[in-house]
């Protein structure tokens, strides 16, 4: 049925083409609120793709029937609509208007305007992001919008990046925002090795940040029950850029070249320091002590120096935009070579996109998006992996060489040589990406349009490993070779059709109602080859073909499907009330049989009080509006394909092991049935105000929201009597708070200097409400990640740090100190039932402030982005700041601040103390505050003037800039040298903060120019 | 005009949006390709088949049948020795047993899991209705179902419950369930409280009987069998001190002429007819190393060398006077089942060598030594003559270690003997507290809480479970 409804539509595009209504030509002056002409004003035939602009004069002329509406519009002024009616001659004078309110919105399934929204959303227009050059899309997110929470997880390319929009509403789901791009969901499937750490790879990598227009990002129900399954952790429109017509071509390079450096590196002990220490712990007799400082090569290599370098990157993006009578465009290509600051981190991404829109007549207009990107990301292992550059080069004795007297690789350490690993190992993930949607609109009515589109996500992922035979040498000594490859290749594949009708009218010109109806559907085909092979004759042989003994040949499909029914109406009184409503309902594969469809709603009301005659007088109050909603929408991401159906398999669930048996197939059941396993359901409240002053120079957005989540994804114990130990329930509750505010001010705006700010700031309360079947402990029910250090309990936070308390090094006794449970101090705590909560990974209130100025043609732009009150955990100190583990692993310099005499204030208890074995442990001690101000990106440019261009034909406008990305963190927390605060080694929303040795943000200075033709 | 077309097209679209509404319920129904589902897996006579291999999968899986089982009963009792670090081990060795130990609650996880597993066999095979599938091989996969049902049962009844010697069977064991967990099954149905011992054995009598009807004859002793099934049963009646039972199955298998006792060891790490029940362990099925315990168990640096014989069994093993044609001089037990090598701490001692370090070796769960055991102990117990006297079944055995014919035998005798056939088999536990003897020797550690009847003889009721299951209330074994 489905395809024939697509039949349907191609015969609907072909068999209409009758003309049916008669044209004439209409012209104007348009005039600003003093008389003066207005040139650029746009004008558009309403509720059509049909339009113009007025040239220099103020004067336009345009080709429409008498039913037409004509629509002026332009920056600054409010918008008008004039009948044609029988007029040929039509003036318009404009009156101002606060600019920003007339912007439109891009909401779900249609759009709106900043005046008239009822909808949080957060929206970050080109404005915001067109002067900070990024290299990922989600970079130019940071710090813009209150609500959203952006983490960025390491200073590894192409890393994921964590966002949350308010809070955490997941604790064993996926927790990410849904992202879509110009109507596309994107897909976020894991289609990559793990390389340690579980941070994965950035599902929107693959856009260049270059061709984005705006971000919208959607906040509360009223906005996301629209989305419905997929809408309740937030959900991240992005619009790419589009030409408009009847404009001239306007082609834009932009070039840029940046000096990338690691900045925050621990401090460690060098060879000289090493030997001297273990000599200095022989002399007590402690454990790794030397009798000698002689007894240990003299020689070594710096491992941090050869881990890290200047990374040298260069990114050029040309793109054209403009548009005739008919159609609009945006083409656009960019090409970025990027080095990190980790040797053998790389990244390379072609892309290109065709963004067309045409107008084929008066009653169908033909859309199209279309990128198609290809990255090649050459990857380095991270965090708590003997392969990582980062953490062996730490860990790593200085004493051990890289070289042998010949300058050939040697590996003769249980900690491998990540200089020869990173010369002679290929771990690559190369990506090629095809985003696209088509759409038809067609013009039923005057009121009604129908549009439908067909959306495709495709990526094939192709992910290779390559280990020489130095790093996996032969397993007895050189009989059979050694070395193995992996090829990991994944292709992910995904089909949207989506059909709307919208509505539109206005009567008695005091009544106007919008509506949207429509139905969506979506599959996802995810298909994956693993394959492995070891023993390989040499270093040459690259393919897993190669190797003698092949160890992995696998290969595995998941389908999933995903319907849903949606609409939207909204009635608005004089422009003053206005109330919305939102429906949908979803069915999707995923979900249990019993509860396979799931419906979620919205209502929102709003008053513009500024509308309303009694505020006339109060000429300073250029808006005032007051909003409310309250709805539901789901998260769908519970698992898998298969989450809740009755399983028989052969893989041991969480083994690397088969239930086959002497050589033939068995399966058992690995999985139980739960029939009624489906979404967490989100119950949005929203109350708003937003208040504009002095012509909007002052810009107040204030929020205060509760989300209460409900049927949260639970792992519920059951008796194992019935052969399994959990089964996944929806079961578990807890409430997201908080208040969010934004705040844009135009603090100087004179002719030759202006100077605004835009501060955003979010506090945010998660907490507990219940965990239904979750183990029990003194301070409730809770629930953990398998190596986490942190608990969500019951009544407190989803991220309570969970340790025994560290109390430092007793100035009498040289012996570390620890508080036990009950608060005693004690030098021999239980690492286990001492623990208690210490801290908490989230923040209480994060946030932005950009600050802009600009000098005739100087501009000044800055971005800070800061955090408060969030703690992390630094679990590679057990390793680095351990004194008694100095014979395995290098120590920071901090060891040498040890006790030595009675009243000595130290860092590390005296040299031999049976305490120094207890810094192996996780507790307190390796807790900091994860406070941070980070200067994000400060740019300084400067646009020749145009006088310049006065007499070129070919150049319109050159701007040259610089930019320093991350020049300086102010950390809130003390002992956190060489350490960025900004961590975290797991999308698991239960292992927030945590960190190994995570790679710190790179540090970036850039130079480019933007040349417009 | 332009009316009439709206309206056409009204209807069309309207037509055509219902045609989605319409296909998407069968769009939603989609199948995993990676697993079967509950009822697809019994609707091919392949599948059944797969279901059934699982069974032993299981097993051989960590750590249901494998090293766990002898590494427990080692610790507990005076046959092993433990100097490693791991402290779930390390506290059975010490009597300092948590109900949250992780080793002692693997039996409960993967015995119900494979009793569960077994269920659905037992419970769907019946009915399938499948072309060529005849009664007689769904009797032979029923009869497996049964054999590994009991089995796992026999296993629980032997690590949560006291022996039938203490109490007549009529202490608690573990709950009994021998329906599957399927869909719609009330998760309640299975919230059950502890079956006594006795209903437990009556349980594994009649799934014994079951199979013993349902199996043939096999000389694939990698699977269930008829003689698995009398082996396993001669087992349990030994365990019931029903001396005829006991020694007429012991018997029946011996006679059977199905298996061969061995002319020496070389049967440790192949699947031999010495064995009657063995779990192959290949490497392409995927490696099992049994929670790492063979790894324990193995001298360093190729193991941990946490977990090695006693003094006891090894001046046990050297007190044994060599025959004649002996030229090792000593018990030939001394020789190939064992490894001297060093401990975790360098210290030189005598490791097993039965299940290598890596774990890749078949696993013994019944060989053909234990009918002439059974056979002897019951014939002098039960002052039975069921197929031989037990002065000759004991001598056979010692001739193969290259030990003197004993001229009597006692009953001492025959467990000691036991000891040194069965060093790391997982028998030594039980066949002291089956003759209501404590587990350790007076002067080792922990002499005092090892004798018979004490509450850390046996192991605790998994401690999650009592929390996931109120029926359980206040059924935790004492002193846990």
């Amino acid at each position: 049925m489905k395809i024939q409804y697509h039949k349907l539509l191609l015969f609907l595009f072909f068999i209409y083409n009758i003309t049916f209504s008669q044209e004439m030509n209409i012209s104007g002056t348009v005039t600003d609120d003093k008389g003066l002409p207005l040139p650029g004003v746009n004008v558009l035939i309403k509720n059509s793709n049909k339009g113009t602009q007025t040239n220099f004069d103020g004067n336009y002329s345009i080709a429409a029937s008498n039913e037409d509406v004509l629509s002026f519009s332009f920056i600054g002024f409010i918008t008008k609509d004039v009948k044609v009616g029988d007029k040929t001659i039509i003036n318009v004078q404009f009156t101002a208007s606060a600019a920003e309110l007339d912007e439109v919105v891009i909401i779900g399934f249609g759009t709106s305007t900043e005046r008239k929204l009822i909808q949080n959303i957060g929206t970050v227009r080109t404005a915001a992001i067109e002067n900070i050059p990024a290299v990922t899309a989600q970079e130019l997110l940071q710090g813009q919008t209150s609500g959203v929470q952006f983490t960025q997880s390491s200073g590894v390319l192409g890393a994921a990046n964590i966002i949350r929009v308010r809070g955490v509403a997941s604790l064993n789901g996926g927790s990410q925002p849904l992202i879509v791009i110009d109507g596309v969901p994107l897909s976020d499937d894991v289609n990559t090795f793990n390389v340690g750490g579980n941070t994965g790879l950035n599902p929107i990598s693959d856009l260049s940040p270059g061709d984005i227009a705006s971000f919208s990002v959607l906040k509360d129900a009223a906005a996301t029950a629209i989305w419905g399954s997929r809408g309740a952790n937030g959900v991240v429109l992005i619009k790419t850029k589009m030409g408009s017509i009847n404009t001239d071509t306007k082609i834009n390079a932009d070039v840029w070249t940046s000096f990338t450096n690691v900045t925050d590196l621990v401090d460690i002990l060098d060879v000289n320091e090493y030997a001297k220490y273990r000599f200095e712990r022989g002399l007590v007799g402690a454990s790794g002590g030397i009798n000698a400082v002689s007894d240990l090569p003299a020689d070594g290599s710096d491992w941090l120096d050869l881990a890290t370098r200047t990374g040298f990157s260069q990114n050029y993006n040309v793109s054209a935009q403009g548009g005739g009578k008919k159609t609009s465009f945006f083409i656009g290509t960019g090409y970025s070579s990027l080095e990190g600051g980790i040797v053998g981190n790389n990244l390379r991404r072609i892309s290109g996109r065709v963004n067309l829109n045409h107008t084929a007549n008066e009653w169908l207009d033909l859309g199209l998006n279309l990128s198609v990107t290809n990255t090649l990301n050459d990857r380095v292992n991270v965090e708590n992996t003997t392969f990582a550059p980062l953490t062996s080069s730490y860990l790593i004795r200085p004493f051990i060489q890289s070289r042998d007297e010949e300058g050939n690789f040697i590996n003769n350490d249980f900690i491998q040589n990540i200089e020869a690993i990173e010369a002679l190992q290929e771990n690559s993930a190369e990506s090629t990406r095809i985003i696209g949607n088509m759409s038809a609109t067609i013009k039923l009515t005057e009121e009604i349009d129908y549009k439908g589109s067909f959306g495709i996500d495709r990526s094939q992922n192709n992910n290779f490993l390559r280990i020489p035979e130095l790093i996996d040498p032969s397993a007895d000594g050189g009989i059979t070779p050694g070395g193995n490859a992996q090829n990991f290749m994944a292709n992910d594949n995904r089909i949207i059709s989506d059909h709307t009708l919208s509505y539109n009218t206005t009567f008695n010109d005091i009544h106007t109602i919008g509506a949207v109806a429509g139905l969506s559907y979506q599959e996802t085909t995810f298909n994956t080859i693993n394959v492995a092979s070891e023993d390989f004759l040499s270093d040459d042989l690259r393919n897993v073909s190669n190797g003698a003994v092949p160890t992995l040949t696998a290969q595995s499909r998941e389908k999933r499907s995903l319907y849903g029914a949606f609409g939207r109406i909204n009635y608005d009184y004089k422009g003053k009330y206005i109330i919305e409503g939102s429906f949908r309902r979803d069915g999707f594969s995923r979900f249990g049989v019993n509860k396979r469809f799931g419906n979620f709603w919205s209502l929102a009301g709003g008053w513009l009080v500024s509308e309303e005659s009694f505020m006339e007088e109060l000429e300073n109050i250029s808006l005032l509006k007051l909003r409310v909603s309250y709805g539901t929408s789901g998260n769908d991401r519970i698992g898998g394909s298969f989450p809740s159906q009755g399983l028989f398999g052969s893989a041991v669930p969480l083994l690397t092991a088969t239930y086959n048996y002497n050589g033939s197939g068995g399966i058992a059941p690995i999985q139980p049935v739960n029939p009624d396993l489906t979404y967490e359901e989100s119950a949005t409240l929203d109350v708003g105000l937003e208040l504009g002053l002095f012509n909007n120079r002052f810009n107040l957005n204030l929020n205060y929201f509760k989300k209460n989540t409900t049927d949260l994804l639970l792992p519920v114990p059951i008796t194992e009597i019935t052969g399994f130990a959990t089964i996944n329930k929806n079961a578990g509750e807890l409430e997201n708070r908080g208040v969010e505010i934004g705040l844009n001010t135009k603090n100087v705006v004179t002719d030759n200097f202006t100077w605004s700010t835009n501060f955003n700031i979010s506090f945010v309360d998660t907490e507990v409400i219940s965990l239904p079947g979750a183990n029990d402990s003194d301070e409730g029910k809770f629930i953990e990640a398998a190596g986490a250090r942190q608990r969500a309990i019951e009544g407190e936070s989803t991220n309570n740090f969970y340790l025994v308390r560290y109390v430092g090094v007793n100035s009498q006794t040289g012996d570390a100190e620890y508080l036990d449970k009950d608060g005693n101090t004690t030098t021999s705590p239980n690492f286990d039932t001492d623990r208690v909560i210490v801290g908490d990974a989230l923040p209480d209130f994060y946030g932005g402030i950009t600050n802009t100025f600009t000098y005739k043609n100087f501009d000044l732009s800055f971005l800070m982005s800061f955090t408060y009150g969030n703690d992390i955990f630094l679990d590679g100190l057990r390793f680095v700041g351990a004194p008694d583990r100095v014979g395995t692993f290098n120590q920071s310099s901090d060891v040498l601040n040890y006790w030595q005499q009675p009243g000595d204030n130290a860092k590390y208890p005296r040299l031999g103390s049976d305490t120094e074995s207890l810094y192996r442990q996780a507790s307190s001690f390796q807790l900091r505050d994860g406070t941070f101000l980070r200067m994000r990106n400060l740019t300084f440019g400067y646009t020749l003037p145009n006088s310049v261009f006065k007499n070129n034909k070919i150049f319109k406008k050159l701007r040259i800039y610089a930019t320093g990305n991350n020049l300086f963190v102010i950390k809130g927390g003390s002992n956190m040298d060489g350490f960025d605060p900004e961590v975290t080694d797991n999308i698991n929303p239960l292992i927030q903060g945590e960190t190994f040795f995570t790679a710190p943000q790179a540090r970036q200075f850039l130079l480019g120019t933007r040349i417009t033709f | 005009m332009m009316k009439t077309i709206y309206k056409i097209y009204k209807v069309l679209l309207i037509v055509g949006a219902m045609g989605i509404l319409y296909s998407c319920d069968d769009e939603l129904e989609i199948n995993p390709e990676d697993s079967l589902t509950e009822d697809s897996a019994f609707e091919s006579e392949f599948a059944i088949r797969g279901v059934t291999n699982g069974l032993y999968g299981q097993a051989r899986e960590v750590d249901a049948l494998n090293g766990n089982r002898y590494a427990i009963s080692g610790l507990q009792s005076d046959e092993m020795t433990f100097v490693g670090s791991f402290t779930s081990l390390a506290d059975i060795f010490e009597y300092e047993t948590q109900a949250t130990n992780t080793n002692t609650q693997e039996f409960w996880d993967e015995g119900y899991e494979i009793i569960n597993n077994a269920n659905f066999l037992i419970a769907k095979v019946p009915d399938a209705d499948i072309v060529d599938f005849t009664e007689e091989e769904k009797d032979d996969i029923i009869g497996q179902a049964k054999f590994m049902r009991a089995i796992m049962y026999f296993e629980m009844s032997r690590v949560y419950a006291q022996p039938f010697q203490l109490q007549n069977g009529n202490n608690l064991c573990v709950p009994i369930t021998i329906i599957p967990f399927e869909s719609g099954a009330p998760v309640e149905d299975f919230e059950l409280s502890r079956s006594t011992l006795n209903q437990v054995h009556t349980l594994i009598i009649e799934d014994l009987e079951d199979a013993i009807t349902l199996l043939q004859e096999s000389t694939d002793n990698t699977i269930a069998s008829k003689g698995a099934a009398q082996a396993l049963l001669a087992r349990l009646y030994l365990y019931r001190e029903e001396w005829t039972a006991a020694a007429t199955l012991a018997n029946e298998v011996i006679i059977s002429d199905l298996y061969e006792f061995s002319d020496d060891y070389s049967f440790y790490k192949t699947v031999s007819d010495e064995s009657i029940f063995i779990l192959a362990n290949t490497a392409t099925d995927g490696t099992f190393g049994g929670t790492s315990l063979h790894n324990f168990a193995s001298p360093s640096p190729a193991g941990r060398g946490d977990l090695f014989y006693s003094d006891f069994l090894v001046s046990a093993l050297e007190s044994g006077i060599p025959d004649v044609t002996n030229t090792e001089g000593k018990d030939l037990r001394l020789i190939d089942p064992v490894i001297i090598g060093n401990d975790a701490n360098g210290v030189e001692e005598v490791f097993q060598n039965k299940i290598s370090s890596t774990g890749n070796d078949p696993l013994p769960i019944i060989r053909i030594t234990e009918m002439y055991f059974i056979r002897a102990e019951a014939n002098l117990r039960g002052n039975l003559t069921i197929g031989d006297t037990p002065l000759n079944d004991i001598n056979r055995i010692r001739s193969r270690a290259g030990l003197i014919d004993l001229t009597a035998v006692t009953l001492d005798d025959i467990l000691e003997e036991r000891l040194k056939e069965f060093a790391s088999e997982g028998h030594r536990r039980m066949d002291l507290l089956r003759n209501s003897r404590g587990l350790r020797q007076a002067g080792d550690p922990e002499f005092s809480s090892a004798v018979f009847g004490a509450n850390k003889t046996i192991f605790p009721i998994p401690a999650g479970q009592l929390d996931a299951n109120p029926a359980l209330n206040g059924q935790q074994n004492p002193g846990y």
